[in-house]
């Protein structure tokens, strides 16, 4: 294992990859601090460019984006009570309470050494668990293998969107539009509208800008300014961030609750962020020797949210790279650099590419280091890029979308299947049905018909291998404690609800 | 009391099983081996969107009566496709601006496609800013250029009009 560890920083530390390092940080930490846009419209940005990077600089360059976009999520929570990105909603609770005392850069330098412990902590249980794991799924066949992308799917389904049935309507349609083109088997046209360039499946650049580039574009053009009626507060000085940075060092048992459980919730196709901060901080809240000071601006619930939501990236990182299952719509970009490469995330991704695997997770923790330093140095700046006019990050964003789609392929439809897709998306969101269900079926589902006609042969066309395999049945029982998952939260809610107004 | 069903989204599950049925068309007889799954996710989606149909129609909100006091005329409220139209105008001209930019890029080039359209966007969405559409256009179409045409030396429609 630790020749592994070596030969990854090895790879890590020339001056190219820390190059790539650098720009992805800064540019994650720029990115992340404009409300408005998060880490899937960012990375979707970036993934036309990548094909014209070596594959493991682009997956590094991935990373880092994704980390810093995370890191820098919480400045505009904690300065205008806008979060950067939805896994930064939690951060407002206590960042910009802390804030209207008067304590913004204490709250900074307290959200920045949380997000610090939360990228290392969850990059080293990565760096540990992802082998072992990698290790087990190699001896998943077809059957295991397509009821590992059933189970992700309805995970996504179930837990990303307010109702099941929408999550599986999404889900399902979305592996549907992901079998148009070549059949695998006898080459014959499916559902092409005669396009030629959807015969080899749906383009995934065009798809993904389609989703969430002009998707994203029609919803932030009837906003006038991301940050309007928000007064943004005096910009933080380096002193005060480092009063905060000592000050969530106080919280070390928070601080490890909370890596742990950003890092297994990350883990859970479907979970994500969010979910991970906010469990942190009730978590937090409920083992506090201060529970009564959550909410009026406490340094305990600011380290609990941002440390668990830092550590949810690297976790959410673990089965995309293990098992092939994205476990959030950031992740399935990853997935789709990979692919775009040629490579293929999985069980034999780890035996195949070990090296590469630990130097993606040592740049988790690379990148958590420099996101902090640098972010507590461009803080006051930043102040300024939350403001950003709309017109301007509209334009840009249209832009990119636009040559993003067409280099890709230098082909003129593939615009055209952009603004098909980005239609579409205007429907689903405004219908609410959940894109990251969408976007997995279509990107999983010309890995899942694979392996369902592989299962087949070797079982001689019985359904059955579907049921009987061990694997496979605890996977079935996943996915139905998924689907119930919803439901049952729910109840809960409802009981302690009837609980308090009973009190 | 009376329900108000949510047209909208019925309508678009109706156009999801329509596309279902055109991917029925486009792949009947073929051979079994081509169609098993996507036939199973066709069953699925079927399935998928009867289940929603039902819960969106269980769900729908009773119809409210607006009461109004003698002598007063209701107030008017935006209904139906005119309110769509107002409340869709800036995504269906951002959706035509794509459009007409999709169509001309062969014709007048990558680079001037890039200004006209950064120009438009920028006037349009900050409601006539002409100077900052103008300047904000011509840097993102020099930069665009400088980075896509010759740094990384891409082979970009150029304009042939003439």
């Amino acid at each position: 294992m630790l020749n592994n560890l070596l030969a990854g920083f090895t790879q890590l530390f020339t001056l190219k990859t820390m190059l790539f390092v650098i720009i992805g940080a800064v540019v994650g930490l720029l990115a992340g601090a404009i409300p408005g846009l998060n880490d899937t419209n960012i990375l979707t940005l970036f993934l036309s460019f990548i094909l014209f990077i070596d594959p493991f600089p682009a997956v590094i360059l991935m990373t880092a984006v994704f980390i810093s976009c995370q890191t820098a999520g919480s400045i505009p929570a904690i300065l205008v009570n806008i979060p950067g990105t939805p896994s930064t909603a939690a951060s407002t609770l206590e960042g910009y309470a802390l804030t209207k005392q008067g304590k913004a850069g204490q709250a900074l330098g307290c959200s920045f050494a949380s997000s610090l412990m939360g990228t290392v902590l969850g990059g080293i249980m990565a760096l540990v668990l992802a082998p072992i794991i990698g290790k087990y799924a190699l001896s998943f066949g077809p059957p295991e293998m397509f009821m590992l992308a059933i189970f992700g799917m309805t995970a996504v389904a179930s837990l990303t969107g307010n109702s099941v049935s929408k999550g599986l309507l999404a889900a399902v349609l979305g592996l549907l539009v992901g079998t148009i083109g070549l059949d695998y088997f006898i080459g014959v046209t499916r559902s092409t509208f005669g396009v030629a360039e959807l015969y080899s499946g749906i383009p995934q650049i065009p798809l993904l800008l389609g989703l969430f580039g002009v998707g994203e574009l029609y919803s932030l053009i009837k906003k006038k300014s991301i940050g309007t009626g928000v007064q943004a507060t005096d910009a933080p000085d380096v002193k005060s961030q480092m009063e905060g940075f000592k000050a969530a060092f106080r919280y070390k048992k928070s601080m490890l609750l909370s890596a742990v459980i950003g890092f297994v919730v990350g883990v859970i196709p479907g979970t994500g962020a969010t979910i991970a901060s906010f469990t942190s901080y009730g978590t937090a809240r409920s083992i506090s020797k201060e529970p009564e000071k959550f909410g009026k601006g406490h340094y305990e619930g600011l380290v609990a949210t941002d440390t668990s939501n830092n550590a949810s990236v690297p976790g959410s990182i673990v089965p995309a790279l293990t098992l092939g299952i994205p476990g959030s719509g950031t992740t399935v970009l990853f997935i789709s650099a990979f692919l775009m490469h040629g490579m293929q995330p999985g069980p034999s991704f780890f035996s195949e590419h070990i090296t590469e695997a630990n130097s993606i997770f040592l740049t988790v923790i690379f990148v958590g280091i420099i996101a902090t330093f640098v972010g507590m140095v461009m803080a006051k700046h930043m102040v300024k890029v939350v403001s950003l006019p709309t017109h301007i990050l509209a334009m840009l964003i249209a832009m990119f979308c636009l040559m993003g789609a067409y280099i890709c392929r230098n082909k003129v439809n593939d615009l055209f299947i952009m603004l098909a897709f980005s239609i579409l998306s205007i429907f689903l969101k405004k219908f609410d049905y959940p894109l990251p269900a969408f976007l997995l079926g279509v990107i999983l589902g010309p890995i899942i018909e694979p392996n369902f006609f592989r299962a087949l042969a070797i079982s001689d066309n019985n359904f059955s291998i579907f049921f009987t395999r061990p694997i496979c049945i605890v996977l079935w029982i996943m996915c139905l404690a998924a689907l119930a998952m919803p439901k049952i939260i729910a109840l809960k809610a409802k009981k302690k609800k009837e609980a308090e107004s009973a009190v | 009391m009376k329900k108000k069903l949510p047209w909208g989204e019925l309508v678009f599950l109706l156009a999801i099983l329509g596309y279902v049925l055109y991917y029925f068309l486009s792949v009947r007889g073929y051979g079994s081996r081509a169609v098993t799954w996507p036939y199973v996710l066709m069953v699925g989606t079927v399935l998928a969107v009867v289940a929603v149909a039902v819960e969106v129609i269980r769900k729908a909100p009773a119809k409210e009566e607006v009461q109004t006091p003698e002598g007063e005329e209701a107030p008017e409220k935006k209904t139906g496709f005119k309110a769509f139209l107002e409340n869709s105008l800036s995504t269906l001209v951002i959706i035509v601006s794509f459009v007409i930019y999709t169509l001309l890029l062969k014709k007048l080039g990558i680079h001037l496609c890039n200004f006209l359209l950064s120009f438009f966007l920028v006037l349009y969405i900050s409601k006539g800013k002409w100077l900052t559409a103008l300047i904000a256009a011509a840097v993102v179409t020099l930069s665009f250029y400088l980075v896509f045409g010759l740094a990384l030396g891409l082979r970009l429609p150029k304009f042939k009009l003439f």
